[in-house]
């Protein structure tokens, strides 16, 4: 299911003049688009619908690079004006990451000249290269798991894991969308959300972007461990979801979120069950039965689960896709 | 009589036009103090709240007797995304404020370099480059409030010597 909000005006705001009216002729909504590439003295590209297509001078699509409009480096300058909202002092530390969120929750990423300092990327200047990723929303696609993480009036402490491009972040935003709003059947959970990177909520001045559903508090930008504590001290969440934990200190706030009582679902880089107890940090929370559920993503699959686990390992739910595709290629050629 | 309501009417026209050029140096100097703020607010919203510099302006353009139609319109046209950069907009916008004519020619290089300086630095640098604008335009108040009250002096007397020079010529 694509929750793709259909506001492309959000997008069209940051890109320059003359490249905003001609994308305004092409498109009537954002259903589709998936990255606008500008480059300097580059032609404009646009991955519409998992393929990519060159803007044309004329507008349209086109894959004749010699029709192809390109952009110049005033305009890539322009654009940035725009990103930054005419004020670069305010995202140094998005710069310094390499990508800004803009209002609807897109993600710009940028490249351009690095200033290293000290072993550190100091800022960046020059930047020739944009990639602006429109959001897209997952809305539901958690749902078959969560009665696999409900535990009586509560839930069990649950552990994403698969490795990256999977979609982990993905069903950790529709969980906590789907546990903050609660249902028919189920009371909604007051939800703090530790969001270092901005990926979950996509926060953009301060309003996330990204539907984390009405009972969620979002600490933007702030380390994780340290996020986890202040919301255990100021928000009095039920649950803290964070994503990608993975060093000693988010380890150790984890569990120390856990052992005062409230649930903790994380997303971390695994392959496997395996994988994950030989981690140095994460294997002896995993030992120590920390967690009580384990949900693995299948692999070169985006968002689709895998295996759940509890907490001694043993599987609980495992999805065959070798009999759905069987089903589905069957669907194809009976078609 | 006549005569006499003639030189009344011309004496006091040239005091009132002293009186003018004196009052233009007063406003100067509240512009100043306001502009001082204004950037007092600015450093502020950077260092404090890293705010972006249309949300500061709109912030300003509540404040202040004299900008805050400067202040918005910089806000509207920011926020309009039209192809223009920050110092293209500032400078047209001062063009068209009504109180840049009580500035001096200094006074208004000093603000296009504001302009100039603003938005697209690292905040290091952006602070440390309102502390300076800062600085400058605290002396540049201190030495319009010093000279101001022998300048106004000098307009009123100027202005009063001028309209009897002229009755008594004209008689």
């Amino acid at each position: 299911m694509d929750g793709s909000r259909d506001n492309i005006g959000q997008v069209l705001q940051i890109l320059p003049v003359q490249a905003r009216k001609m994308v305004r002729e092409t498109f009537d909504c954002l259903y589709g688009i998936q990255e606008i590439r500008l480059r300097a003295g580059r032609p404009l590209i646009i991955v519409y619908r998992g393929n990519e297509y060159f803007l044309g001078i004329n507008s349209g699509l086109t894959h004749n690079i010699k029709k192809a409009y390109c952009i110049s480096a005033s305009e890539i300058r322009e654009a940035m004006d725009y990103i930054s909202s005419y004020s670069r002092y305010a995202f140094e530390e998005e710069l310094r990451q390499g990508y800004i969120t803009v209002q609807g929750g897109h993600r710009v990423g940028v490249a351009g000249k690095i200033l290293w300092e000290n072993g550190r990327v100091k800022n960046m200047s020059n930047i020739s290269f944009l990639n602006i990723r429109v959001a897209h929303q997952a809305m539901g696609c958690s749902k078959e798991i969560i009665p696999y993480i409900m535990h009586n009036d509560s839930i069990y402490n649950t552990l994403l894991i698969s490795p990256p491009r999977c979609g982990k972040t993905t069903l950790l935003r529709d969980m906590i969308r789907i546990l903050s709003d609660g249902d028919g059947h189920r009371r909604g959970f007051t939800v703090g959300v530790v969001d270092e990177r901005s990926e979950l909520g996509a926060c953009y001045k301060g309003c996330p972007q990204n539907d984390l559903g009405c009972r969620s508090d979002i600490l933007d930008g702030c380390p994780k461990a340290e996020g986890m504590m202040m919301l255990v001290r100021s928000m009095a969440p039920e649950i803290i979801a964070v994503d990608e934990i993975g060093s000693n200190k988010d380890a150790s706030a984890a569990s120390y979120v856990m052992n005062c009582g409230i649930r903790v679902i994380a997303t971390v880089h695994g392959i496997d069950m395996g994988d994950i107890r030989n981690k140095p940090v994460l294997g002896s929370l995993v030992k120590e039965q920390a967690f009580q559920r384990y949900i693995l993503l299948e692999a070169g699959q985006t968002g689709k689960i895998s295996q759940i686990f509890d907490e001694r390992g043993s599987v609980i739910y495992k999805h065959d896709y070798n009999v759905s595709r069987d089903k589905s290629t069957d669907g194809v050629k009976s078609a | 009589m006549i005569k006499f309501i003639g030189v009344l009417l011309i004496v006091s026209g040239g005091i009132l036009a002293g009186n003018y050029f004196a009052e233009k140096g007063r406003i100067r100097i509240h512009i100043l103090e306001e502009l001082e703020q204004a950037l007092q607010f600015i450093y502020g919203g950077i260092e404090y709240a890293a705010e972006d510099i249309a949300e500061i302006f709109a912030s300003l353009a509540l404040r202040g007797r004299y900008c805050s139609g400067f202040w918005l319109r910089m806000y509207d046209r920011l926020s309009e995304r039209t192809g223009c950069d920050l110092y293209s907009i500032w400078v047209s916008e001062l063009d068209n404020s009504s109180w840049i004519k009580y500035l001096l020619y200094e006074d208004r290089l000093f603000l296009e370099e504001v302009g100039k300086n603003t938005g697209n630095l690292d905040r290091q640098s952006q602070l440390h480059t309102l502390e300076i604008f800062k600085d400058r335009i605290s002396s540049m108040i201190k030495a319009a409030k010093s000279g101001y009250k022998d300048r106004a002096r000098v307009c009123h007397a100027t202005g009063a010597a001028a309209g009897i020079f002229i009755s008594i010529l004209l008689i």
